[in-house]
């Protein structure tokens, strides 16, 4: 610090005054505002505060309309009038007004008087979240709390845009549904500047793609009364409309496949192999999305809740199975791939495959004989890959599965599971048992711990189908404004290719059309006359069952019946999965199914 | 015992922490009314009062440190702040459409507001360091150059208010410092001259909307003029004795946007009436003009830039706020010093306190 301190710091504080000088006037002037506003004009702005409340209103945007690739619409708004309860202007101090509000609800809401009072008093607790009394009232609810509305003055009508699947079920576990905004969603703010009567997507596409939709809030300028009676509408912005959807199913095909499921429980899915896009996706059983719009009572919630059938859950993306011989293609190609078998080396089935001191049976009592690799892929030969399992070793499977997509999300966009390759660590740090042989022999076969999810199986069809690219499942296909300008289109995404050399994938196509043509193929009863389809069966175990002569198995512990493939052979146009939950063998439940939706997509096309 | 702490009392810094419990209980009591009704945001409460305990702490230890350490470490903190703004402006998320808020663990700091007390010390030390009583032209620059750059970075995040409060800062401690006034005259006139350029290229549209919703109010009264017709409608019918604790229809009916922050004044003046706001502003007149008198003691050069810099910052904050509540002044973003919600700013103004308590008990051993 300079030496000559003490002279700067006496000239510097006499600015002091200056600064205090201003501190004065700075307050003087503050002081006589506040006169201003609070003595002198104090009358007048309390009569504002008290007569002459502004409020603002929201005004709900319509939310973007959901379409299907042809144009059908699967998702649209229906303006309804709601009831909205603001219970900021209830009279809380006024028990006996409060039973008038509760004597003028109970037939609207068909409840008794003392059910509705509870409800008026439980909604004071948050006197600040406005509550839907009733959506979609009749016009003669309307008037009757319209010539009413003066003395209700904590009651209003609102007309809102409520979301309305006009086909109902059809679709509905892609689509998802709307529902009102939850109170954990709400303090967590996951939608930014929501309020507590907003409907927000819950599910599905609805919630994945909700910013596109939801569109944005107009502003309503209310003039209100002291008892909260509105008096005009000062000002209006407009709300902006969300945008559109278009989403790559079918409708039509999505129907037929919905039909062909319908009484069953399991999957769908078709894909489009040149680019992954999703054709049709179909869980069973299923659900009306209508009713979470309108709000679900607690009986008819806990009877989706609780169904043992899950009818919420979306099989195709988040349901997990264990694949069965459907899985034999994974070992098959990391046989072929790392050349641990030629596609000329046979391998002797007898029907039995003893390891240690335990035998893994084919699932042909007698054996299948000498078998090369496409012979034990059209007869799905357990023991052939019971043997090839073993010379790849767990390593080696599991690597190729991840690489064929299984174990980790396809990233379709909406809810889905992982799936599960199980690895010697994986079971170490699950379940602190060290990994045998006989482990490796049933992933081999796609049983033991292997999950997979339809969708997965479909994804790794579609590389099989086109050459080995493996595309992201796509099924939003573009975004158009409301006026219907195109804003964004989505263009297929290739992630990753096959882990496998053309000649080999050449090989296992052969196989996979053999299944469907070949007299000894698991699913050549269910061929097609005119279409040629590649495919594969799988019977997935869903416990291992004792051996019992007697054929009354409970169907919660009957096999899981699979089929995926392809068709036509040459120039494929669409991938089929089809998922029958407890629905026996492959070949005999799941696969005519595949057939006839593929019969109906080419021929359709034609 | 009782001796001590009347005679602390009596001291200056006894004073300043004498006011500041006071104002501090008060604001704590005017959020609650303010968000007690907020239903999720009447968290908002209970993380003010952990922010306003951790500001005594933060006194406390304060009060253990020499304000000299302040003056050799001054580039440290500056440097260091100026990091913080830069990662705020890259780094941090985007909230409400600003980026200031920079996630630290289970808090979000504002290092905007930290930057208005960082802008003071470093200016301090800057004209401490003169060998003259009055700043030529080149002094005066090097200081705008240490001023213009954390300006430049909050105005981009954007957060105009913090912004221009850093401004005034810089102009007050120019004039205190005695910058030479031909300089000053120069500066004012360059800016008025650079101000529709300003206009042009740096406000925002709402920032715009602001100003002329405040020029001509009566153009768009439900639009932008909405605030501030609001909040007047809120200050004015408090009239004398105010609507009561917890009573008033405007706040708790929430007519008025963003009461728990901006306008937090017109929270206190509607439930308390004209005497509790004679009463509340008297507590910050109280606190300034201490302020000044502490100002006055110093007997060093970089101590008095100080102490007249912290009551210049407090000032400035408290009368541009209340201004614009009062529909004196355009819609700015400054909070109130112990009224407002917000962690950062009630921390940054307690560390500010706690300096100036140092600097007056200082004075008052050493004399």
């Amino acid at each position: 610090m300079p030496l000559n301190q003490e002279l700067i710091l006496e000239s510097w504080k006499r600015h002091l005054k200056l600064l205090r000088f201003i501190i004065v006037i700075a307050f003087l002037i503050i002081v006589f505002r506040l006169l201003l506003l609070q003595l002198i004009n104090g009358k007048k702005y309390a009569y504002l505060a008290e007569n002459n409340h502004i409020e603002v209103e929201s005004i709900t945007p319509p939310r973007g309309i959901i379409y299907d690739r042809n144009g059908v619409t699967l998702a649209t708004n229906q303006p309804c009038f709601c009831l909205l309860l603001y219970p900021q202007k209830l009279p809380r101090h006024q028990p006996k007004v409060l039973k008038q509000y509760a004597k003028f609800l109970a037939p609207i809401l068909k409840k008794t008087p003392e059910e509705v009072e509870g409800l008026l008093k439980d909604s004071l607790k948050y006197p600040l979240r406005p509550i839907y009394l009733k959506k979609k009232l009749s016009w003669t609810e309307v008037t009757a709390i319209e010539t009413r509305s003066y003395f209700y003055s904590a009651l209003r009508i609102t007309v809102t845009p409520l979301r309305f699947y006009p086909l109902h079920s059809l679709g509905a576990h892609l689509l998802g549904y709307v529902g009102l905004i939850t109170a954990e969603q709400l303090k967590e703010n996951v939608f930014p500047g929501a309020e507590p009567t907003d409907f927000v997507g819950q599910i599905g596409i609805e919630k994945a793609w909700q910013r596109e939709l939801a569109g944005y809030k107009g502003k309503r300028y209310l003039e209100v009364d002291a008892l909260g009676r509105v008096l005009r509408v000062i000002k209006e912005i407009p709300p902006v409309p969300g945008n559109n959807i278009y989403l790559s199913i079918d409708i039509h095909l999505q129907k037929f496949a919905e039909r062909l499921l319908r009484h069953k429980k399991g999957a769908i899915v078709a894909l489009n192999p040149h680019n992954g896009e999703v054709l049709a996706l179909v869980s069973s059983p299923n659900f009306d999305p209508n009713l979470f719009v309108q709000g679900l009572d607690p009986k008819t919630w806990q009877k989706l809740v609780k169904n043992p059938y899950h009818p919420l859950e979306n099989r195709v993306t988040a349901g997990l199975y264990p694949p069965g011989s459907i899985f034999k293609v994974v070992t098959a190609l990391a046989g072929l791939q790392t050349k641990v078998i030629t596609p000329r080396d046979l391998i002797y089935c007898n029907g039995t495959f003893p390891l240690g001191n335990h035998i893994f049976r084919c699932w042909k009592k007698g054996g299948h004989g000498w078998v090369d690799i496409k012979k034990a892929l059209i007869q799905s030969c357990d023991v052939f890959f019971y043997q090839l399992g073993i010379d790849l070793g767990i390593e080696k499977i599991a690597s190729y599965a991840s690489q064929c997509g299984f174990g980790h999300p396809t990233g379709i966009g909406i809810k889905e599971a992982d799936g599960l390759i199980p690895t010697p660590d994986w079971k170490w740090q699950t379940r602190r048992k060290r990994w045998h042989k006989g482990d490796t022999v049933n992933v081999a076969i796609g049983q033991g711990a292997v999950l997979v999810t339809p969708l997965q199986i479909a994804q790794f069809f579609v590389a099989l189908a086109n050459g080995g690219n493996i595309y992201r499942p796509q099924v939003v296909l573009k975004i158009t404004s409301p006026t219907g300008k195109v804003i964004r289109e989505i263009k297929p995404t290739l992630k990753a290719k096959l882990p496998i050399s053309k000649r080999n994938l050449k090989i296992i196509n052969q196989a996979l059309a053999g299944v469907m043509n070949n007299p000894l193929g698991t699913g050549y009863k269910a061929r097609s006359d005119h279409i040629l389809i590649a495919g594969k069966t799988g019977t997935a175990q869903v416990i291992s069952l004792p051996k019992k002569k007697s054929n009354k198995v409970s169907p919660f512990y009957q096999d899981h019946a699979w089929f995926a493939g392809f068709a036509p052979v040459k120039n494929p146009q669409i991938v089929v999965v089809v998922l029958i939950e407890h629905g026996g063998h492959g070949g005999a439940t799941a696969a005519p199914l595949a057939r006839d939706l593929i019969e109906a997509y080419l021929d359709g096309q034609k | 015992m009782g001796r001590n702490s009347s005679s602390f009392l009596k001291s200056l810094s006894g004073q300043i922490l004498l006011i500041l419990t006071i104002l501090v209980s008060l604001g704590l009591l005017n959020l609650y009314s303010a968000t007690h009704q907020l239903g999720v945001k009447a968290i908002l409460f209970k993380k003010q009062l952990l922010w306003a305990g951790m500001g005594f702490i933060f006194l406390f230890i304060i009060n253990f440190i020499d304000y000299r350490k302040f003056y050799f470490y001054a580039y440290h903190i500056y440097i260091a702040t100026i990091l913080l703004l830069v990662i705020a402006l890259f780094f941090a998320p985007r909230l409400m459409g600003a980026r200031r808020w920079l996630p630290l663990g289970p808090v979000t700091i504002q290092p905007s507001e930290l930057a208005k007390l960082v802008i003071v010390i470093i200016l301090a030390r800057y004209f401490s360091d003169s060998e003259t009583p009055s700043q030529d032209l080149n002094s005066f620059l090097k200081a705008l150059s240490l001023t213009i750059g954390p300006v430049f970075l909050i105005a981009l995040e954007p957060d105009l208010g913090t912004a221009l409060i850093i401004t005034i800062l810089f102009g007050s401690l120019c004039v205190i410092s005695r910058v030479n006034n031909k300089v000053i005259i120069g500066t004012v006139l360059i800016s008025c001259f650079l101000s529709p350029l300003m206009w042009q290229f740096v406000l925002k549209d709402y920032q715009k909307a602001r100003i002329l919703g405040f020029l001509f109010p009566q153009k768009d009264p439900f639009g932008i003029g909405y605030h501030i017709l609001q909040s007047k409608i809120t200050v004015g019918s408090g009239q004398l004795f105010g609507k009561g604790f917890l009573k008033g229809t405007q706040t708790q009916l929430r007519f008025l946007p963003e009461h728990y922050t901006d306008f937090i004044f017109s929270v206190f003046a509607e439930e308390w009436g004209f005497i509790g706001c004679i009463t509340l502003l008297t507590c910050y007149f109280l606190l300034f003009l201490t302020g000044l008198r502490v100002c006055k003691k110093t007997t060093d050069t970089f101590g008095f830039l100080l102490a007249s810099g912290i009551t210049a910052m407090l000032f400035w904050q408290t009368v541009i706020n209340i201004a614009m509540a009062l529909g004196l002044l355009p819609v700015v973003g400054v909070p109130l010093p112990f009224m407002s919600y917000g962690g950062s700013a009630i921390l940054t103004n307690f560390i500010a306190v706690g300096i100036l308590m140092k600097i007056g008990r200082r004075k008052l051993i050493g004399g």
